[in-house]
């Protein structure tokens, strides 16, 4: 939902923005320091290791900077860098040949139903469903933290993922369904 | 759909953001930024928009040239001349009221033989179409002025996202504009002046030319722009 707020909300002229393509040395490292634990932890969720993503968001700043002619105000400063940032990362993970679609072998053609989720009896804390997600397969890590952190819809998803609509949907429902359970087993350890 | 879990990460999200990255990444990051910044900024990049704000001021400029040249004469002599006797100019061309009064001001050293009482006839009759002639060309003002408000309006919601670009534009129209309000002013003094109607269906006229064109520059703009965004997520 917040990337969605951010592309309906109307956008403004970044003075920060206009300073960097000027090429102001301050406004570079203003940029820097208002986005880049955001950005950061989007791309840890996202390709799950610490140096790998430091060194991503070390090119995604480089990138964006050198490329900021064309950034345009189609969307806000932030959601055209995040974007940048989700780019790299998912590209990071085809390099090293990971899967971003995840087939569970034990219940292929099944979609969980609202039954098995069986979310009510959870308790939700922000340290356990953090180490839940960071325990997910890619694929699964992948389509789930693009929608339930970054706040892209499905469609956008299959977009950035170059799948089908439909496959998004049901990895995103399998995702939760694991993340639900990963999280229930580790209440109970 | 139980959506307890969507419901929790969105009312804890800045919770969940609670890694930092190293702090000499900003080192490394502007090591590679700024020997690049420094070539670069000693050219003055043309992009798209400094291109069509060129040459929508060239635009103006080539108009406001052509704009004087048409005028001047006619304010130098505005009542001498009557609509009948002026060379066929495209309005008289369309205007079937002036096609009837052409030919009797042509025949003039004829009529002159006739009886005065004719003479004042046809003054009468000439003054009547006149008045026609003023009639219509009021109408065809209206029906300019109508198109040039219905193309600013089409401007303004194009450029929406572009500001800055927008501002340019109305400057330029807004310049024809305050020429027109005062070709207006001049003619609320003298009635029956032809010259000033002309010059203001030809600033509208040229309001438009300037309008179309702006819209012209805007759809290429747009268009440009948007290949050049799915370019840019393509390769970065």
């Amino acid at each position: 939902m917040q990337a969605l707020l951010e592309i309906t909300a109307p956008i403004l002229h970044d003075e920060l923005v206009e300073k960097c393509k000027q090429g102001d040395r301050k406004s570079y490292a203003e940029i820097y320091r208002k986005y880049s634990k955001a950005m950061y932890n989007t791309c840890l969720r996202i390709v799950n290791h610490t140096g790998d993503a430091e060194d991503i968001l070390q090119d995604a700043f480089v990138d964006a900077f050198a490329s900021l002619e064309s950034f345009q105000y189609k969307s806000t400063f932030g959601a055209w860098l995040k974007r940048i940032v989700i780019n790299k990362s998912i590209n990071h993970l085809r390099k090293k040949k990971m899967d971003l679609i995840d087939i569970d072998k034990t219940a292929v053609g099944e979609l969980p139903n609202e039954e098995t989720l069986d979310e009510k009896d959870v308790q939700l804390k922000v340290d356990e469903i953090k180490k839940a997600v960071k325990l997910l397969p890619n694929g699964y890590r992948t389509v789930l933290t693009l929608y339930l952190f970054e706040g892209y819809d499905h469609e956008e998803i299959a977009e950035i993922l170059r799948v089908s609509h439909a496959t998004v949907r049901t990895q995103y429902m399998r995702a939760k369904q694991k993340l639900i359970g990963l999280i229930k087993q580790g209440g109970l350890s | 759909m139980s959506n307890r879990l969507e419901q929790f990460i969105k009312n804890n999200r800045e919770a969940f953001d609670d890694d930092t990255p190293s702090s000499k990444l900003w080192n490394n990051i502007e090591s590679r930024i700024i020997p690049e910044k420094k070539i670069g900024s000693a050219v003055v990049k043309m992009n798209f928009i400094r291109w069509s704000a060129a040459a929508a001021a060239l635009v103006l400029i080539v108009l406001g040239i052509w704009f004087m040249m048409r005028t001047k004469p006619d304010n130098n002599t505005p009542e001498k001349e009557v609509a009948g006797v002026k060379p066929a100019t495209p309005e008289q061309k369309r205007n079937d009221t002036i096609t009837t009064v052409a030919p009797q001001t042509d025949n003039k050293s004829s009529q002159q033989l006739a009886a005065t009482t004719a003479d004042r006839k046809k003054e009468v009759r000439e003054t009547d179409a006149v008045t026609d002639l003023q009639n219509d060309t009021k109408e065809e003002m209206v029906h300019y002025a109508k198109l040039v408000e219905i193309k600013q309006r089409e401007l303004k919601t194009m450029t929406k996202d572009e500001p800055l670009l927008y501002k340019q534009f109305a400057e330029d129209v807004n310049k024809l504009d305050s020429v027109y309000h005062s070709l207006e002013n001049k003619l609320s003094k003298k009635q029956n002046s032809e010259e000033l109607l002309e010059a203001m269906i030809q600033n509208l006229q040229l309001q438009m030319q300037l309008l179309n064109k702006q819209l012209g520059i805007i759809k290429q703009l747009n268009h440009s722009k948007k290949s050049a965004y799915e370019k840019a997520y393509q390769s970065i």
